[in-house]
């Protein structure tokens, strides 16, 4: 069998129009899963790398043309991480100072108020041009709020996607009432799936897990390239072969 | 036409058209392979044939209103987490009763259980035609009041004219993710090949009025918009296979081929009743005998 040393190294791609690999359409959600082991940091650290850039930069596709492209306004809003977790990808690809590049924590002590967290998110994206929003998982409003109803939080997502690109990071890995339903209902308003799963055997040296892009049932008038790939993370770079 | 006399494809294209009477069609679906195509082909098809058609379309789940609409003369009425009574009340009640109108309801699992009734006892009425989508992978939300009601789609199931069954291409392949997903839920990573392909499989189940429903099987390619029906491949079972039997019992069970023949001689009654009565489709038909008393006084003709 052979290892990833024999592979050859390949560019991320959501989309089969190259010159906008990672940035969805307007108005659609994209949804990032991932268990407990296998937290995307480095995938939202890239999509926000050829999101603010003006010339198609990203480290996860490093052969992509560079093309004139407009930045676009990139908000991270995290219900589980602080920046700390970012700082390292935004320093090292040169994004820290980037003045079109938002992270807010819902879990820092400066934080929005919870119960007006999608309005805050609303107020301060609509005024922009073409926005990313990246939210990460926002089904724990459901139990940071007992008030908040399955129906009302998917109603607050279905506000924020009205004005931006939204990518959605969910968990696979809690199995409560909530959740149960929660997953099944993102999925079914996706455009775009992407999925990050440990390795069904174990753990390995070469191989950190799998990546899964697939069309959601939401159309999407970009053209999926639905694919999987293996990926490497190493203390120097994320790898990414063909399955 | 009669569904028994049309071909399954004629049938399809008919309610696809809105042709066929059917006030209520039920379209079941998971996320791997969801209803949109299903439902882009039949309202491309109602359009071009009735061009009239309003369509309203009842959102839970879309946020904005998808590019067939025509928002002048169409409605696009958003119902997440709204009181669904109110604003049914007041968008639809200024439309013109005369005019067939579709109603799509994208979908029928953010209702609860107890309201299901009630939201299409507000939209059924002759000259609405009702196209509502139920996930069935999403979990039901369980009346805590009372747990042994049935689940909301077997409500919606039951009160259906037309069911659209919708399953991936390779729904039956060893590594498909399709029962899975029924049974526990959406489980990653995800079989690409099995995602929401441009053909897929539909099993349609068509009520008559009389009641009798019909179980059609079809592959659709809404690329092409090409419908092909699916023949069952496994024949039905006859009865005679008598292989079956062998070694199940101490005694037979099994019959020789003298007591078939003579089976076969028998002239069954009911048989030679239908030769002539089987002719006039359902209906009741009296056939006047020698001995039946038969009144030529009219027992309600006027007396004066």
């Amino acid at each position: 069998m052979a290892s990833t040393s024999d592979l050859q190294e390949q560019a991320l791609t959501f989309y089969k129009n190259k010159s906008n690999a990672l940035t969805p359409s307007q108005n659609t959600l994209s949804l990032i899963t991932h268990d407990s082991s296998n937290f995307p940091s480095w995938l939202i650290a890239g999509i926000l790398q050829q999101s603010v850039s003006t010339n198609n930069e990203c480290f996860l596709s490093p052969n992509f043309p560079s093309i004139n492209k407009e930045s676009s306004p990139s908000y991270v809003y995290s219900f589980t991480n602080t920046i700390q977790t970012y700082n390292k990808y935004f320093l090292k690809y040169n994004i820290k100072n980037n003045k079109n590049l938002h992270f807010t924590s819902f879990i820092n002590s400066d934080a929005p108020p919870l119960a007006s967290w999608y309005t805050s998110i609303i107020s301060e994206i609509k005024s922009n041009r073409n926005p990313v929003v990246i939210i990460e998982n926002p089904e724990l409003v459901l139990l940071l709020d007992p008030t908040v109803t399955i129906n009302k939080l998917l109603s607050q997502i279905q506000e924020i996607q009205k004005h931006c690109a939204l990518y959605i990071v969910s968990t696979t890995s809690t199995s409560s009432s909530f959740t149960s339903t929660y997953l099944p209902s993102i999925l079914h308003r996706s455009s775009l799936i992407i999925s990050l799963t440990a390795l069904t055997t174990g753990r390995a040296d070469d191989i950190s897990g799998t990546l899964t892009i697939s069309t959601g049932p939401i159309p999407n008038e970009n053209q999926i390239e639905s694919r999987q790939y293996s990926y490497l993370i190493s203390n120097s770079a994320v790898k990414l072969y063909f399955k | 036409m009669s569904a028994s006399v049309a071909s399954p494809t004629v049938l399809l294209n008919r309610i696809f058209s809105l042709r066929e009477s059917c006030p209520f069609i039920l379209v079941s679906d998971t996320f791997i392979q969801s209803a949109t195509f299903l439902t882009n082909e039949l309202v491309n098809k109602a359009k071009s044939i009735n061009p009239e058609l309003t369509i309203i379309y009842l959102s839970f789940e879309t946020p904005l209103p998808p590019s067939y609409l025509n928002l002048s003369k169409d409605k696009f009425i958003n119902l997440l987490d709204k009181d669904f009574e109110k604003l049914i009340n007041q968008n639809l009640s200024n439309l013109p009763d005369d005019r067939k109108k579709l109603i799509i309801i994208d979908s029928f699992n953010y209702i609860p259980n107890d309201q299901i009734v009630l939201l299409l006892k507000l939209l059924m009425k002759p000259s609405n035609i009702i196209y509502g989508i139920y996930h069935q992978d999403i979990p039901s939300l369980i009346d805590t009041n009372n747990k042994n009601k049935p689940s909301s789609y077997s409500y919606l199931h039951y009160l259906s004219s037309c069911v659209f069954d919708i399953k991936p291409i390779n729904f039956n392949d060893a590594d498909s993710d399709y029962y899975l997903l029924l049974q526990n839920g959406p489980h990653f990573p995800l079989n690409i090949r099995d995602i929401h392909q441009t053909k897929f499989y539909t099993e349609l189940t068509y009520r008559r009025k009389s009641g009798r429903s019909l179980d059609y099987k079809f592959l659709i390619d809404s690329i092409n918009h090409q419908y092909e029906y699916i023949i069952s491949a496994n024949p039905a079972s006859t009865g005679d296979d008598e292989s079956l039997l062998e070694n199940l019992t101490t005694f037979n069970l099994g019959t020789t081929k003298k007591q078939k023949e003579q089976r076969d001689k028998v002239d069954l009654p009911f048989l030679e009743a239908q030769q002539s009565m089987g002719s006039v489709g359902g209906s009741i038909v009296y056939e006047f005998e020698k001995d039946d008393d038969y009144d030529e006084e009219d027992a309600f003709e006027d007396p004066f």
